[in-house]
């Protein structure tokens, strides 16, 4: 009986801990003190770049630049915005919103696209990684198509960069694409910029966006 | 005696040293007990204590018995339960008061005098100046116009603005001022997680126009927020 007692206690005691360190994280995450997951970034960034609660699309897994320590990049959607969201691991604040584009779709267009660039700084000039994101809302897209061009002269450099709709994420209905660009050296170049075109399965321009605005990281 | 409890409590791997001195000192209450109970009924003080610890039965079955009950899972749950509770007040401890307290702090100051904290570096003089409280939601914040100016000579309104969220502890957006639109960015753009603040200079008033008008659309949420101008100082 008395050995029951003492069992009793022990586990109460470890139940009780247990309790405290749930009640605790849950209050912290509650009142946005510490982010646990690293999902939870993605609420932050909701919040500054007000777009209202996104859904996950897809989980570009981790950064995987040199030095930038525990990273995940997401990217969300909701019907009039989507949202990439740069997520780093601190030890001190949890996994906080390092980096964010955002891409507004409330607008009737055939495609709404942009860019997002992370660099790693002061880590060499290959660590940097750059998205094309968008969403197709025109049913007769089959092909994205992008170019990195000349600023002035529009002239492209390299191959384009195609995503073909079998490379699209399909989420709630809607058709969702993201891609890495390749990189161009700025002091070749001169200023750069980014057109991308959305073609029919004929190979038709269905819509053209020159000089995509976009959004760009760099890491401490 | 002391070597039946010393048998006992060999047989105790996953007991710690106060659990193992708390089951010494109960086996040694009942042992205690059974004594004096013999002892009343006619014992000797030393053949009542021999019989009452060969009464507890075999040393080592009581002990592997009482190590079923000391099992190594709550300990282990417990003490890596401790080290996350401590891991988690260090993390409050850090975070809290220049994040999240910091974060309320400023969400309160811009709900009960922005003018406070608010965007400061224009130069008042020659302007007609006055407090007002206008305000919008524009997604989970608080859009709020708190002090407007006009310039008789240029023809002209200023308006200070700032945001917060609604919750007191939630993260107001550092972006929402790159898409309210009114006459040109004037300063500002400052803050915390709490509040920003800003302005817009050089907003035109035609002749007979009492009021400006802020404008959000993103992200499918429009936002006009009409704001009065006072073009003179009110009595």
């Amino acid at each position: 009986m008395r050995g029951e007692k003492r069992t009793r206690t022990r586990r109460e005691k470890a139940l009780r801990r247990l309790a405290a360190v749930v009640a605790l994280a849950a209050v912290l995450a509650l009142l946005e003190g510490y982010c646990f997951l690293p999902s939870q970034a993605v609420r932050n960034v909701e919040e500054n770049a007000h777009t209202g609660p996104t859904e996950l699309v897809a989980d570009l897994g981790g950064l995987g630049l040199k030095e930038t320590g525990w990273s995940r990049v997401y990217l969300s959607a909701n019907d009039n915005a989507m949202l990439i969201t740069l997520s780093r691991f601190s030890a001190l604040y949890g996994w906080s919103d390092y980096g964010m584009g955002a891409l507004d779709c409330s607008e009737d267009a055939s495609f709404h696209v942009s860019t997002y660039s992370m660099s790693k700084l002061r880590a060499g000039d290959d660590n940097w990684k750059w998205y094309i994101f968008g969403r197709v809302d025109d049913p007769a897209g089959e092909t994205v198509s992008v170019r990195t061009c000349l600023m002035e002269t529009g002239e492209s450099i390299g191959e384009a960069v195609v995503i073909p709709r079998s490379d699209w994420l399909v989420h709630k209905g809607r058709s969702y694409f993201i891609t890495e660009m390749p990189r161009y050296d700025r002091e070749e170049y001169g200023w750069l910029r980014v057109d991308a075109e959305l073609l029919d399965g004929a190979g038709e321009t269905l819509a053209r966006e020159e000089n995509v605005q976009g959004w760009s990281t760099g890491l401490g | 005696m002391a070597d039946f409890f010393d048998r006992v409590l060999s047989q105790l791997r996953y007991a710690t040293n106060g659990e193992k001195e708390s089951i010494r000192a109960e086996l040694e209450g009942h042992v205690q007990d059974h004594a004096e109970a013999l002892e009343r009924a006619g014992c000797d003080r030393e053949t009542a204590r021999e019989q009452a610890v060969e009464a507890m039965g075999d040393p080592e079955a009581i002990g592997r018995a009482l190590s079923r009950e000391y099992t190594r899972f709550w300990l282990v749950l417990s003490r890596a339960a401790a080290a996350a509770l401590a891991l988690l007040c260090l993390m409050a401890v850090m975070t809290m008061p220049t994040g999240l307290l910091y974060r309320i702090y400023s969400n309160l100051s811009a709900r009960l005098d922005p003018g406070r904290q608010g965007e400061g570096n224009r130069d008042l003089t020659g302007l007609v100046v006055a407090q007002v409280d206008v305000r919008a939601e524009v997604g989970n914040d608080i859009l709020r116009v708190y002090q407007t100016a006009y310039d008789p000579a240029e023809k002209e309104a200023t308006v200070w603005v700032c945001n917060y969220d609604q919750r007191p502890f939630g993260i107001a957006s550092h972006l929402l001022y790159n898409m309210v639109r009114a006459g040109s960015w004037g300063g500002g753009g400052g803050g915390n997680s709490g509040a920003y603040y800003w302005r817009f200079d050089e907003i035109p008033l035609e002749p007979g126009q009492d009021s400006v008008t802020l404008e959000y659309h993103q992200y499918g949420v429009d936002v006009s927020l009409e704001v009065p101008i006072a073009r003179e100082v009110a009595e």
